[in-house]
């Protein structure tokens, strides 16, 4: 059941982005809609059946991160141009195909490992997920401005404000895992392969406020969108260490 | 000045990003070493520096919030002070501390694990009595703590139980631990696998008994056999240092990073 919530969710934003490309404004409003509330239906079905909130695998933080994502376009990113919307669709599509296509094992319902029973859980995981919300939100900006749209610099405040909401709660997310490992393992830091890359992360986005040129500073976005990307999955695909799960 | 400092700062931390990539995926119990630790002062000590140099509020705060991080990062064998125990059921080990010396004698460790799926634990702990008088609970994210230490549930693993054999006593011990033989005390330190030879410390003097032969010490004869292996658990023994400097620093920072982003010329 769970599995059919999130495909007829994905279908829905597909059908939101096929809508957006031949300008059916209506339906592909209409449909991204109905997707978020399914999605947020998603989410709660989730964390009743696993009794906790989703935010111990990948899987679990993939759609909840997709539904903040949906949630911050919908309602505090207005936008009115078509080109903008379609890249948010299809941001959100790529992002929410990867729970859809993982293995049933990877999306099946765990208990909670020792390590993460923990009330810094709370506090450290949803820091990272609004932090990536609003870096990617950030990276529409960035990439269209490689592709621009008219007006492109109405959007550069957008820009900023997104890239300092994303420094803070990135950073908020890496001090409070280093609290939580101090308090439950007596380990701040343990250049653990996550914890390695988080701060990569927040060292190169660091450079996007020393440079003044927007062209720059949208590549700096970019390459810290990869590293941000390669912390998600490649390292807890490719490395083993504490954040493996 | 202020565009020098930028470029040195852009520099720098690029450099910085790539050591720590390559350096990650090459070799990464590097990145704790002595050499790296300066490389990492060095920089935090730039950045800080540098503060004081670019224009505007926000920029400065976050140069801190930057050199606070890597000094962190870098600090962290100041602040805490760590070794692994491994504890098999049964007998003593004795844990020497700063100013003091624990006795821990594993009463009992059990795991749960969850029923279908690949199996993988949901839940460990160890009962441990400490100083012969108080019975503790050892688990994930719930240490035991004595005074600067702290003793967290690190993880489990197969340990091997030997008998010891003299004339008059018999002991059943696991690496580590101690206990009184012919009434002195005994302490197995460790087993060489590959000399096959256990390494004792008896009545205060090393010997070095091989497995399974009898060896002669002092006015009696030792002998060592291995026996059966069974689960033990790995305790994580912490001392930490300045911890309430530690969380001062963390959440100065986090407010630090807040004023540099909020904070408008």
């Amino acid at each position: 059941m769970e599995y059919i919530l999130l495909l007829i969710t994905f279908c829905l934003y597909a059908v939101s982005f096929a809508a957006g490309l031949f300008n059916r404004r209506q339906l592909s409003l209409f449909a991204a809609y109905l997707g978020l509330i399914l999605h947020l239906v998603l989410l709660v079905w989730r964390s009743v059946t696993a009794q906790h909130p989703p935010f111990t695998s990948m899987y679990e933080t993939l759609i909840l991160l997709t539904a903040l994502m949906q949630l911050k376009f919908l309602f505090f990113q207005r936008h009115r141009n078509a080109r903008i919307l379609n890249v948010q669709k299809a941001l959100l599509l790529i992002f929410l195909a990867v729970p859809v296509f993982l293995p049933a094992e990877l999306r099946a319902v765990h208990p909670v490992m020792p390590a993460l029973n923990n009330a810094w859980m709370y506090v450290h995981v949803p820091a990272y997920l609004l932090g990536y919300v609003a870096l990617f939100s950030g990276l529409i900006h960035a990439l269209l401005r490689f592709y621009p749209v008219k007006n492109i610099f109405d959007y550069d405040k957008q820009m900023d404000t997104d890239i300092a909401l994303a420094m803070v709660f990135m950073s908020a997310g890496l001090i409070t895992g280093a609290i939580w490992g101090q308090v439950s393992w007596g380990n701040y830091w343990s250049w653990d392969p996550k914890e390695t890359w988080a701060l990569i992360n927040i060292l190169v986005l660091s450079l996007y406020f020393h440079k003044k040129d927007r062209i720059i500073q949208s590549m700096i976005i970019i390459v810290t969108v990869m590293t941000v990307l390669f912390t998600y999955f490649g390292v807890s695909f490719l490395m083993s260490g504490l954040h493996s799960y | 000045m202020v565009r020098v400092f930028r470029y040195i700062y852009g520099i720098l931390t690029v450099l910085l990003v790539i050591l720590f990539v390559l350096t990650g995926l090459l070799s990464p119990s590097a990145l704790s070493s002595p050499l790296y630790t300066i490389i990492y002062a060095a920089y935090a000590l730039f950045t800080l520096t540098s503060a004081f140099f670019i224009p505007g509020i926000h920029r400065k705060l976050l140069h801190v919030l930057i050199a606070f991080l890597i000094l962190g990062v870098a600090a962290e064998k100041t602040f805490n002070e760590r070794r692994f125990i491994s504890l098999g059921t049964g007998g003593t080990y004795m844990i020497p501390l700063r100013s003091d010396t624990l006795e821990f004698e594993l009463i009992a460790f059990s795991t749960d694990r969850e029923q279908a799926g690949g199996g993988r634990e949901v839940h460990y702990e160890s009962n441990v009595l400490v100083n012969r008088q108080d019975t503790v609970r050892i688990s994930v994210n719930h240490p035991y703590r004595y005074g600067n230490y702290r003793f967290y549930q690190s993880s489990y693993r197969t340990l091997t139980a030997y008998t010891v054999i003299s004339d008059r006593d018999t002991l059943r011990l696991f690496e580590g631990q101690s206990a009184e033989l012919n009434d002195l005390p005994f302490t197995l330190q460790g087993f060489d696998r590959i000399l096959k030879r256990a390494a004792i410390r008896y009545n205060g003097i090393l010997i070095y008994v091989p497995a399974g032969k009898r060896t002669p010490f002092m006015d009696s004869e030792l002998t060592l056999l291995p026996g059966r292996s069974e689960t033990g658990t790995v305790l994580e023994c912490v001392e930490v240092r300045g911890q309430a400097l530690l969380l001062s620093v963390a959440l100065l920072t986090l407010l630090a990073l807040a004023g540099s982003v909020f904070i408008r010329k």
